[in-house]
């Protein structure tokens, strides 16, 4: 965080460069008492052919940008600009140091979007991340009960190693990823849109670990694997962080555009027989269904729920129009079924004995259902 | 759709079309080339409007179904172009979503008529050419292969087996024909069915094939049936006595053949003691079942009205049926109704006689009444009557019975179900001159051959006075080797006939008991 001048008041100044300024009380503890307006979604009816061509080009935009900060990666750079605009949550499973949070922060940077990050720890308690009511005392001695927001109250959160707080904490984390609210005291306070939350797991270190359990994984639209990068992606890294370490990418689009951007993909049309094939692909990954494959049966152990047949038309519409395409096919919807499923779907012994992924058997799933 | 589309859907029709009119082409010439084929290997011709009407036929369901099944709509077109094109299903969007209006369904729709319009000509489907172009050979080469093949000579073919009676087969006839002479047939059934068999062995000498034999086989058990069944045989009056309600009396003619069971007539050494015997036992049962018969008329009271229904049953028994006159059994019915008619009027013009009927008495004697009396002779006429027409008839049955089973057996053919080896050996012999086998006592052939006190699971009944109906054979052999014995030790036989008995038990129990 850059150096930034105190006031008058001896308070900090807001940052220079901070692109997003809700109110001048924004200090870098975070929001304090700020009511964020409500951004409405424009009516289907004002958009016509241009917004349509600007949804290709805003996310060429975002790549751009991104990939300033970020090199290689691709696929999870995509399926992560396509969790944003579908209106889900990102689980990014992968070794320290390969860039999770200079992505959420670039991201933030690119789409003009405040942007958090919660170190989840044993130690951490809900009151840490949603906020808490603490008593002020105002210059005439007066005391009232004042909300503290908690880092949640941001456009783009990276949860890092939420797998590491307890399950209260995580169960605080989850309700708010679902509601997109925070009730604290009786009292709601609504999280602004886009609201988008990365949270990662760090798949190396599971001593004090408190695994998501199933209920909480489905709550995730996609789980992303971040793999180590190949030499010359590597070599670009160290070369481009040579330069700064910072995130150079500059805004390009705004929340609004992104909400339009969710709003247009929803219109995206879709064919019954590629809603039905996805349905058969949820429906063929449990194996008490009499008309699931061989595979299902011998390698799985429980099926994905139908949040996963959600996730899969929604984000396929928004995979479609991001390849410029104005149509859902089976292609969108197979080359989402691994980031949908793999997290949803659990593998039995027969398979971890044969040394099979669940993204083989993802993979097989998807072969036999078509 | 745009025009692109439209002209793709009518390419596709025309496709359509054309398949289903290669295809009921197909399986037109398929058709007439496999019955023209199957029939001329048969040897059979039948008119060539008929090979018109069949190809006709077949290929116009077979273009039918094919365009049924083939033709294409919108959806199945739009589906070809996208995977032919690879245009991920926007084609079928578009289709799908033709009627819809927004901006997206908009431009996804003109994006896709600009790809339509955009597409190459459609290349020809080289995979089902190939699969049409097989199906096509293999029908033209059929069809023309049939029409080339000659007609084949189906009598060639099927060749009659040569016959040549040998000259065991003609001794065989001619011992039958012996038996038959020494039979006890009245003597112009006897002369005809003699008759009858020296023509069939004259037929068998002039045949040079099985099926000429077949043929005088089948003439000549014809006309040995006809000669020596009457008309009306007795199964035949059973069905009417029964119907009219006289149930005893049909089930004695029914049964006339089983009343006394002998199987074989070649068991004796003279047919004619097999009369004699056959005589015996039905007159003996027959006795017995009469006392009931005559029982009936006993008590005094309703006699007029029994003797009526007596003589309705009976007559309507013969009237029912179209028997000639010469039918004895029919004559005794006849005669026996009148006379129960003429007592019933004596009955109704004498009240006073009708009054005096005595206590009833199965027993017919001087305290009989007049009438009792009369019914009591008439009983007796009728008994031997009936006993002579009934062994008449059934030993009619059972030489025409065992003139066809000898013949069969002769020549090979299957006996009727039912019906015992005229040897009654159960050996399988095929020689029906070889004697039988005495030594064989696990036998299990019809008659209970074995020891008295084993009975080898004979299934044939025949009727027992004693218990008013039909039981096993085998249960009763023992009574009747009992009659039997009685009859050896009686002294009413001749030498001859003591012998045929004797024979006859040991076959039946492989010895005379000790007892004897």
């Amino acid at each position: 965080m850059k150096n930034r001048k105190k006031t008058k008041n001896g308070e900090l100044a807001p940052e220079e460069e901070e692109l997003y300024t809700p109110s001048p009380e924004v200090n870098a503890d975070g929001p304090a008492e700020y009511e964020f307006p409500e951004i409405e979604a424009p009516a289907m009816s004002a958009y016509d052919t241009a917004r349509i061509d600007k949804f290709s080009a805003s996310i060429k935009r975002i790549k751009d940008e991104l990939a300033k900060d970020f090199v290689g990666q691709q696929d999870v750079v995509d399926n992560v600009l396509c969790a944003i605009i579908a209106g889900g949550n990102v689980l990014l499973e992968g070794v320290p140091g390969v860039g999770k949070t200079r992505l959420v922060r670039s991201l933030g940077k690119a789409l003009r979007l405040p942007f958090s990050r919660i170190q989840f720890t044993p130690d951490l308690m809900p009151s840490d991340v949603t906020g808490t009511n603490i008593i002020e005392q105002d210059a005439s001695g007066r005391m009232s009960m004042s909300f503290q927001r908690g880092p949640i109250f941001s456009n783009l959160i990276l949860a890092d190693e939420i797998n590491r707080a307890t399950p209260k904490t995580q169960a605080a984390m989850l309700e708010v990823m679902q509601e997109h609210k925070v009730t604290v005291a009786k009292k709601t306070y609504a999280l602004e849109e886009p609201f988008f939350v990365l949270a990662t797991e760090n798949p190396i270190e599971q001593d004090g670990t408190y695994p998501l359990p199933e209920a909480q994984m489905d709550r995730f639209m996609f789980k992303l694997l971040v793999n180590f990068p190949s030499v010359d992606d590597l070599i670009g890294i160290v070369n481009m962080t040579q330069i700064t370490m910072d995130e150079t990418a500059t805004a390009v689009v705004d929340g609004p555009t992104i909400l339009e951007m969710r709003e247009l993909a929803k219109t995206v049309p879709v064919i019954d027989a590629v809603v039905k094939f996805a349905a058969d692909i949820v429906a063929n990954s449990h194996p008490e269904l009499d008309s699931s494959p061989a595979n299902t049966k011998k390698y799985i152990k429980y099926g994905a729920s139908p949040r996963a047949a959600q996730a899969l038309i929604t984000c396929a519409k928004v995979r479609a129009l991001m390849n410029g395409h104005y149509n859902v096919s089976y292609q969108d919807v197979k080359a989402l079924a691994c980031p949908v499923l793999r997290h949803r779907v659990k593998i039995n012994y027969t398979a971890i004995s044969e040394k099979l992924t669940v993204d083989d058997i993802i993979k097989q799933l998807v072969n036999e259902t078509r | 759709m745009n025009k692109s589309f439209e002209k793709f859907k009518r390419n596709d029709w025309i496709a359509a079309v054309g398949m289903s009119l290669a295809i009921g082409v197909f399986v037109g010439l398929f058709s007439v080339g496999a019955v023209l084929l199957t029939l001329k290997l048969c040897g059979v011709v039948i008119d060539a409007l008929y090979y018109a009407l069949i190809g006709g036929g077949m290929a116009a369901v077979s273009f039918a179904l094919a365009l049924l099944f083939l033709r294409p709509n919108g959806k199945k077109v739009a589906k070809n172009l996208d995977t032919e094109f690879a245009l991920n299903e926007k084609v079928q969007t578009a289709y799908e979503f033709s009627s819809a209006t927004g901006a997206m369904v908009e431009r996804q729709r003109a994006d896709a008529y600009d790809t339509l319009d955009a597409l190459p000509r459609r290349h020809v489907r080289t995979g089902k050419l190939f699969a049409y172009l097989c199906a096509g050979i293999v029908a033209f080469a059929l069809f023309f292969a049939a029409a080339f093949v000659p007609f084949r000579n189906v009598g060639a073919q099927t060749e009659d087996p040569p016959f040549e009676l040998t000259d065991w087969q003609a001794d065989n006839i001619r011992f039958l024909i012996e038996n038959v002479q020494k039979s006890g047939l009245a003597a112009e059934e006897k002369s005809g069915a003699v008759a009858a068999l020296n023509e069939f062995i004259e037929a068998l000498g002039e045949a040079k094939t099985e099926s000429a034999k077949l043929a005088a086989l089948d003439a000549t058990l014809e006309k040995v049936s006809s000669i020596l069944l009457p008309p009306n045989s007795y199964p035949d009056l059973a069905s009417r006595l029964q119907a009219a309600g006289q149930q005893d009396l049909a089930e004695m003619l029914t049964r006339g053949g089983e009343t006394y069971r002998v199987y074989t007539l070649l068991k004796y050494e003279d047919v004619a003691g097999f009369y004699e015997t056959k005589t015996i036992l039905v007159e003996e049962r027959l006795e017995k079942r009469w006392e009931e018969y005559r029982a009936l008329f006993a008590d005094g009271d309703d006699l007029g009205v029994r003797l009526a229904e007596a003589a309705g049953a009976a007559a309507s028994a013969v009237l029912l049926s179209e028997y000639p006159a010469s039918d004895p059994l029919c004559d005794i019915l006849n005669e026996y109704s009148l006379e129960l008619y003429k007592i019933r009027d004596e009955l109704a013009g004498t009240p006073e006689a009708a009054e005096e009927e005595p206590e009833p008495e199965p027993e017919p004697g001087p305290e009989l009444s007049p009438a009792q009396k009369e019914l009591d002779s008439l009983f007796g006429m009728m008994f031997d009557a009936l006993t002579s027409s009934l062994g008449d008839q059934s030993y009619r049955g059972a030489m025409d019975r065992h003139i066809g089973n000898y013949l069969k057996n002769l020549f090979g053919l299957p006996i009727e179900a039912g019906e015992p080896d005229p040897e009654g050996t159960g050996d399988g012999s095929d020689d029906p001159t070889k004697p039988p086998d005495d030594d064989n006592e696990d036998d299990q052939g019809s008659g209970g051959w074995g020891s008295g006190q084993t009975q080898y699971g004979s299934n044939d009944e025949v009727y027992d006075p004693a218990v008013g109906g039909y039981v096993q054979y085998g249960k009763i052999l023992d009574e009747y080797s009992a009659e039997m014995q009685k009859l050896l030790r009686s002294g009413d036989l001749t030498e001859e006939q003591r012998a045929m008995v004797q024979r006859y038990i040991e076959m039946l129990y492989g010895g005379i008991p000790a007892e004897e």
